[in-house]
């Protein structure tokens, strides 16, 4: 999967994950609480830029940010038109009061792909573990993540396996093919499970996922203040432009 | 050498009928042995191998360890299985945590080390293992041989009495082959009995102390290499082939006794008698 080959390969993947962590999380929530689209446009092109110097290609960044930006897209057309009897307005208000969203949800999305793109899924559990989040779900997050893998190449091999013996040769065996892949992979994948359980007892599970994850480095003092900075400014920002603009 | 591991009548059924995938099984394991159990697909080593680590609870019959038999407490089953380890054949069956290093110390915190000794153990082992490259890559990104790797890892980090292989070389290319059978080599010359179950019949030969042969859940015979592989009966009840030493030696002598071990021993012959 290209997000997890891009955070393994970035080149902020060995900066201390919570201060990532905190960085993207407080940078979203100013953004969002601000409503501001200064703010917003601050916030995409600081962490747009962060994305693209760790590693992120432009392109693939880019392509990545347009699959929100077309929800969004049309999400916002319900609220630029608006319907009166027989009539469609457009008002300027409507326009800039969409526009703010789009980019309100842009720069909010993109906190969370300069979360993704620079740090790896174990590194994201770690600090989730920090913050004391249910153990449950975090084995389930931890459990899921690894097997997404193992399946979608197990659903690769059936359907390379399919298509070998003209299994997509039409629309209808195409669509016969799907459903057999699909009960076939969940048959397997039933299988797997209970094959996982067993190696797991075998190396003496008692109902709790318990594992370590490599050493971290310590968060550098320069970026808590190059943050706490940031994080500030947009602050102060926010609340200026809100109350006396 | 004492007895490590034995079984007396052993039964299990899969699905309580009378089709047994262990049908009577009785044999003994010393310590420090290498053993290879041989036999078709579907006769029962891979059944036995799990009825050994305490997974599977036999019909009839019991297992002894250390001449202890052995119970099926949850405490019991715990520390049963903190010294017998198995690597299965299929490493994406053993692997499930995200990254390597999650994954070999998983087994470790489950035995009740502490952090600090766990990350000692597994930062040692990596080492023993060779496998600081990856160590810190995804485990969805090893290759086959490198998965079997972390796997091995796993259980070694346990430190057990007893390691069972299910087919150590089953999908590896040779490279990886080599690099397993090395740290084979290196368990059995530590003193660890290894019980692993190969097709191989060329290094079965070469390196078991004792073979068992396994056919439709019993056992066929339990016996030194070379009376295993020049017994012709045994060998067409299990379709097996002999070794390529021993093929090669019965094709130009006619001594039945002083078989070479490996391919070395008869070349070494073969020059004796060319001089």
């Amino acid at each position: 999967m290209i997000i997890d080959k891009l955070s393994y390969n970035s080149k902020l993947r060995y900066e201390n994950a919570e201060v990532k962590f905190a960085f993207a999380v407080i940078t979203l929530l100013i953004c969002v609480i601000s409503r501001s689209a200064v703010t917003a446009i601050i916030v995409l092109l600081v962490t747009g830029v962060l994305t693209i110097k760790s590693g992120t290609p432009v392109f693939r960044y880019l392509k990545f940010l347009s699959m929100p930006l077309a929800f969004l897209s049309l999400s916002t057309i319900a609220i630029i038109f608006d319907f009166k009897q027989f009539y469609i307005i457009v008002n300027k208000n409507n326009i800039f009061y969409a526009l703010n969203l789009i980019l309100t949800s842009l720069s909010a999305v993109s906190c969370l792909y300069f979360l993704a793109f620079t740090t790896t899924i174990m590194d994201i559990l770690s600090v989730l573990k920090k913050l004391k989040c249910p153990k449950i779900i975090l084995e389930l997050m931890l459990l899921i993540y690894r097997f997404i893998f193992i399946l979608l190449d197990t659903a690769y091999a059936i359907s390379i396996a399919q298509n070998a013996r003209l299994g997509n040769i039409n629309y209808k065996t195409s669509l016969k093919s799907f459903g057999i892949l699909g009960s076939s992979l969940m048959l397997k994948a039933i299988k797997r499970s209970q094959n996982v359980y067993i190696a797991m007892q075998a190396r003496c599970y008692d109902d709790t996922i318990n594992v370590l994850s490599s050493k971290k480095t310590k968060p550098k003092v320069k970026h808590i203040i190059m943050i706490t900075l940031f994080d500030g400014f947009l602050l102060i920002f926010s609340i200026w432009s809100k109350f006396f603009i | 050498m004492n007895t490590i591991l034995k079984c007396e009548n052993l039964y299990f059924s899969y699905d309580e009928n009378d089709n047994y995938a262990l049908n009577n099984v009785n044999l003994s394991i010393k310590k420090g042995q290498k053993i290879a159990l041989m036999g078709a697909n579907g006769s029962g080593k891979s059944t036995f191998f799990l009825c050994c680590a305490g997974i599977l609870k036999p019909c009839k019959g019991n297992l002894f360890f250390h001449n202890e038999k052995i119970k099926y407490d949850k405490k019991s089953l715990l520390n049963l299985r903190s010294k017998i380890g198995i690597v299965f054949q299929e490493p994406d069956n053993q692997l499930f945590c995200a990254s390597v290093y999650e994954e070999i110390s998983f087994g470790v915190l489950n035995l009740g080390f502490s952090e600090d000794e766990t990350r000692l153990k597994v930062d040692n082992i990596i080492k023993t293992l060779n496998i600081q490259s990856f160590c810190e890559k995804p485990t969805h990104a090893l290759s086959g041989g490198q998965k079997k790797q972390v796997a091995i890892a796993d259980i070694l980090v346990m430190s057990p009495e007893i390691i069972i292989f299910d087919e150590p070389a089953s999908a590896l290319d040779p490279k990886h082959i080599k690099i397993v059978r090395e740290i084979i080599d290196k368990l059995t010359k530590q003193g660890l009995t290894v019980i692993m179950s190969t097709h191989d019949v060329d290094y079965a030969y070469d390196w078991a102390d004792e073979i068992i042969l396994f056919s439709d859940g019993e056992v066929i015979m339990q016996a030194k290499p070379i009376d295993i592989f020049t017994n012709n009966n045994v060998l067409n009840k299990t379709n097996l082939e002999k070794p390529t030493v021993i093929k090669l030696y019965e094709s130009i002598s006619e001594d039945k006794i002083n078989y070479p071990k490996n391919l070395k021993e008869l070349e070494t012959y073969i020059k004796a008698r060319l001089k």
